[in-house]
């Protein structure tokens, strides 16, 4: 009955029959991914520059620049929910090329996608490189940074080597770990406050307001990730619900963080201060517990967010590459990036070189959420009204 | 003409052909042994009987004259040992050699008698279970499993008979679990008796009892036990396939049939459960699970697991529902005091002073003052000792082994700390973590967690709290990526089902529990009305 001697994959042979779905990401999942990636892109920097140019009204620009993070994920949402089980590769290569000419929509989308790989695997390794900066400067002065940076994308590589099943789970698991601590820290610190730093409420005129909600709203940048991770959600109103929910917390958090930053300090010190937060946890004092310099271990909690942000864009951009070159498993590609991550993320030469690049990310980055889903979306419109409907049930990412 | 090239052969192929060969060899045996029928010929068949078993000398053939057949040759076969002797003695022989059977009216339309056997079994043997075979392969099972084998001389079928009765352990309370409050029967190696210990608690009509045996020479009974209409279908079908796919020839215990049916079995973590009570059995089957009972062992596995398993025990049910929440609280903290606090020691000493209160850091500075190595050094050390201590003690038979344990572990501490090897404050984090490792009710989990202290101390002692939090990370991916018969392991905490964290991490009152667990798939939910 059975082959003698291959005894040591009976699992594999003999499986559970699946259940025919392929939503292996349930709406909570969707919360969970969206929110762990967003507050790691901005924990790290954002209230000074929420308040390099809004001032005093730093924290109230963050909490706006969530609007226009939420325009950009409803865009991103709805093409989701249109093209149910399919990728950004797939959906833009139907959307901008038409029936008639298949092979136009793949060489117009392949710069685009190329494009977006490409930024996100240099976000991928500038927070690798900022976080490994912070660890460097509070932490671990004598490990070199090659080490850090080393040890944190392998663990990365380790998670995106898995399905995207296995992320959402993982992202599941850390979202409360992250969003606690954090939480917690922050309400903390506001025994420090010094609440007439927040004065006056208004303190500039529009244009810089402006200006600062641009700024600020780089920092939610992150969320375009769902472009790819929207073919294995389920097209239902609480997936829609709950990207929504997974920009509102975050959002919630980053301006609880600005509002403590600027209490604290004044917005003139916050804007001397190269990690804003982690003076924010060094300045504070938990009375009675056992622990003082509780930076540390906010590190560590840290590193939590940061990971789930690196390894999700890690996981992102493996996916994008390989449905646009038809490679079978994306672990290839996922091993292939690795010496190329660490690579860039060595490139800068000192911390003021990572933010230079941060910032010049964050703009390009802008530039592709509003700029290319909206086409996408446009593109979508024209063509609903064209045939009726596109609906694909095939399995999800080809 | 043209040459025909010849293609090289393979080793591959060769290597293949070897073993096609060899399993059919073993084929052509079993099916040799299965084709062999019956003769008529009593001494035939006893001598059959005796090449087949090597004329083992516990083998013992009585050769009698049935009572209602003067004229016919019979034999009695057993293995001594394994019958019981009474029930040979008072009911087959005494009812085959004395008794008279009434002469049947025979007003019946048959034209011919029915056979002797038939008769037999009809109204000429008082034992309660009789089969008849005419292949040796059932009869030789049979009677290598405790059966007593009737042969007659002219019949082609012999009669087996169930009187099964050699030595078993009486039911005791399992000593790998014990509760405070709760039965305290555990299972035995017999597997009757466990599948009625199970029956016992379980009067439910759709409880299945399904037997199969395992391993070519070992030939051990399996029973697999499911609750029909709760149970989900694809996940009995996994099970029932994938048992019956090991292809092994002795399955000792029930562990060979874990690890052959597991999913993934480099991971250090169990995913099937195993259990000595048949309490937590039965509590398992009405949440939807598959029991599967081996013959020779007293642990039965469960099947599929979740990673709550490690710290749920059947007493957290007993108890009112604060005092279960309460205990699960203290059992998570001690799982993560067994996996944490050795590498927690390691990054604080070495990374992260700073963090350590002041007057604590001075004590334990003074401590650490005459210790040669770094920090990561003497807790391996250490740790390392007790594993060895932890190890011995198990071997170490009666009541001096829980006593070298505590020697051991009181005076090993005392002189290497006043040797100056070991600073004072590992003793007692090393003293916890073997107390958090104990407090943890499942024994496998806890294995698994010791296990993986070892790599967790390197790691701080890397990186710090950083290569702590890294390496928790790594196991938390590990433990997302498992899967148990197609239920995630993280279940329910990931992927998240609130209706199933009532029993998670606290213990919600009973009346609260309407349904059963989502994750198992019932095919019935409703539990409380």
């Amino acid at each position: 009955m059975a082959e003698p001697g291959s005894q040591s994959n009976i699992a594999q042979r003999v499986n559970v029959a699946k259940e025919e779905t392929p939503y292996v990401i349930a709406p909570r999942q969707v919360t969970a991914i969206l929110s762990c990636t967003l507050i790691g892109m901005g924990v790290l920097t954002l209230p000074r520059i929420a308040s390099h140019w809004a001032h005093e009204a730093g924290w109230m620009s963050v909490l706006l620049g969530m609007f226009m993070a939420m325009f950009g994920i409803g865009l991103i949402s709805s093409l989701g929910q249109r093209f149910v089980g399919q990728t950004v590769v797939s959906y833009s290569r139907q959307l901008l090329g038409g029936k008639t000419r298949p092979r136009l929509g793949v060489v117009l989308s392949f710069p685009i996608l190329i494009s977006l790989a490409g930024i996100w695997l240099a976000d991928t390794s500038m927070i690798t490189r900022a976080f490994s900066e912070v660890i460097m400067a509070a932490v671990l002065e004598n490990t070199p940074m090659n080490v850090i940076l080393f040890l944190m994308l392998a663990t990365a590589m380790y998670l995106a080597m898995h399905e995207a099943e296995v992320i959402a789970r993982v992202n599941e698991l850390l979202f409360p770990l992250i969003v606690i601590p954090v939480l917690l820290l922050t309400l903390i610190s506001f025994q420090n406050a010094r609440w007439n730093n927040l004065l006056p409420l208004f303190p500039v005129d529009w244009r810089a307001f402006f200006i600062s909600l641009l700024a600020t709203s780089v920092f939610y940048k992150g969320f375009e990730m769902m472009l790819v991770f929207s073919a294995f959600t389920q097209p239902i109103s609480a997936a829609r619900r709950a990207q929504f929910v997974g920009i509102g917390i975050p959002a919630l958090l980053n301006t609880l963080i600005t509002l403590a930053a600027i209490a604290v300090f004044s917005y003139e010190e916050l804007e001397r201060l190269m990690w804003p937060t982690l003076e924010l946890a060094t300045s504070t004092e938990i009375p009675g517990l056992i622990f003082e310099r509780v930076e540390a271990a906010y590190l560590a909690v840290w590193v939590a967010a940061i990971f789930t942000a690196i390894s999700n864009f890690y996981f992102a951009t493996a996916k994008i590459l390989q449905e646009t070159f038809r490679i079978r498993h994306h672990q290839w590609i996922v091993l292939g990036l690795f010496p190329l991550l660490l690579w860039l993320s060595n490139l800068p030469a000192h911390v003021y070189q990572v933010f230079h690049w941060i910032e010049i990310l964050g703009y390009l980055s802008v530039l592709l959420w509003l700029g290319f889903p909206l086409i996408l979306w446009l593109l979508a419109q024209i063509r609903l009204r064209e045939k009726n409907g596109n609906r694909r049930t095939d399995h999800p990412g080809q | 003409m043209v040459r025909k090239v010849r293609h090289p052969v393979k080793i591959s192929d060769l290597k293949k052909k070897k073993k096609e060969e060899q399993a059919k060899q073993a084929e052509k045996k079993t099916e040799a042994l299965k084709e062999m029928k019956l003769s008529g010929k009593l001494a035939d068949n006893i001598d059959t009987i005796r090449q087949i078993l090597g004329d083992s000398d516990d083998l013992v053939i009585r050769n009698i004259i049935l009572a209602g057949n003067p004229e016919k040759k019979a034999a009695i076969v057993f293995i001594d040992g394994l019958v019981n002797a009474m029930l040979i003695d008072g009911y087959i022989l005494k009812s085959l050699m004395f008794h008279t059977r009434q002469p049947t009216d025979e007003k019946s339309d048959e034209s011919t008698p029915p056979p002797l056997i038939d008769q037999l079994i009809r109204s000429g043997l008082t034992i309660n279970e009789v089969g008849q075979a005419n292949d040796f392969q059932q009869i030789i099972r049979s009677l290598l499993s405790g059966d007593t084998i009737l042969l007659v001389d002219g019949e082609e079928m012999a009669l087996f008979m169930n009187t099964k009765g050699w030595e078993r352990r009486a039911v005791q309370e399992p000593n790998t679990e014990s509760v405070v409050r709760g039965p305290r029967d555990g299972f035995t190696e017999t597997m009757r008796v466990n599948t009625a210990l199970i029956r016992l608690r379980l009067k439910d009509p759709d409880l299945r009892v399904k037997n199969i045996t395992v391993g070519k020479r070992t030939n051990t009974d399996i029973a697999i036990i499911y609750i029909d209409g709760i149970v989900d279908p694809k996940v009995l079908e996994a099970v029932v396939n994938r048992i019956q796919s090991i292809d092994i020839d002795g399955a000792l215990e029930s562990g060979y049939l874990e690890q052959l049916i597991e999913d993934n079995h480099w991971s250090p973590f169990p995913q099937i459960q195993n259990t000595e009570r048949p309490d937590k059995a039965v509590a398992n089957l009405l949440e939807g699970k598959v029991v599967i009972v081996t013959d020779g062992t007293p642990f039965v596995l469960i099947a599929p697991a979740v990673f709550s398993q490690f710290y749920h025990s059947p007493e957290d049910y007993y108890e009112r529902f604060g005092i279960g929440t309460f205990i699960r609280f203290i059992r998570l903290i001690s799982m993560a005091m067994a996996l944490l606090l050795p590498s927690l020691y390691i990054a604080f000493t070495s990374f992260h002073p700073e963090m350590i209160p002041s007057k604590l850091a001075i004590a334990m500075m003074a401590g650490r003052a005459t210790v040669p190595f770094p920090a990561v050094v003497e807790a391996m050390l250490m740790e390392i000792a007790v594993e060895i201590l932890r190890e011995a003690s198990v071997r170490l038979p009666g009541p001096i082994g829980p006593t070298i344990g505590i020697v051991g572990a009181l005076i090993i501490g005392e002189s290497a700390v006043s040797a100056g090897i070991i600073s004072p404050i590992l003793v007692i984090i090393v003293g916890l973590t073997t107390l958090g490792s104990f407090a943890t009710p499942s024994y496998s989990a806890a294995i698994a967690l010791r296990m993986l202290r070892f790599p967790m101390m390197l790691a701080a002692g890397t990186l710090g709290l950083l290569g702590i939090m890294l390496f928790l990370i790594v196991i938390i991916i590990h433990l997302s990526s498992l899967k148990s018969f197609g239920v995630p392991y993280m279940a329910p905490i990931s992927p998240s089902r609130t209706s199933d964290l009532k029993d998670a991490l606290i213990r919600a009152p009973l009346f609260w529990m309407r349904s059963r667990p989502k994750i198992m798939k019932p095919r019935d939910d409703k539990r409380v009305g």
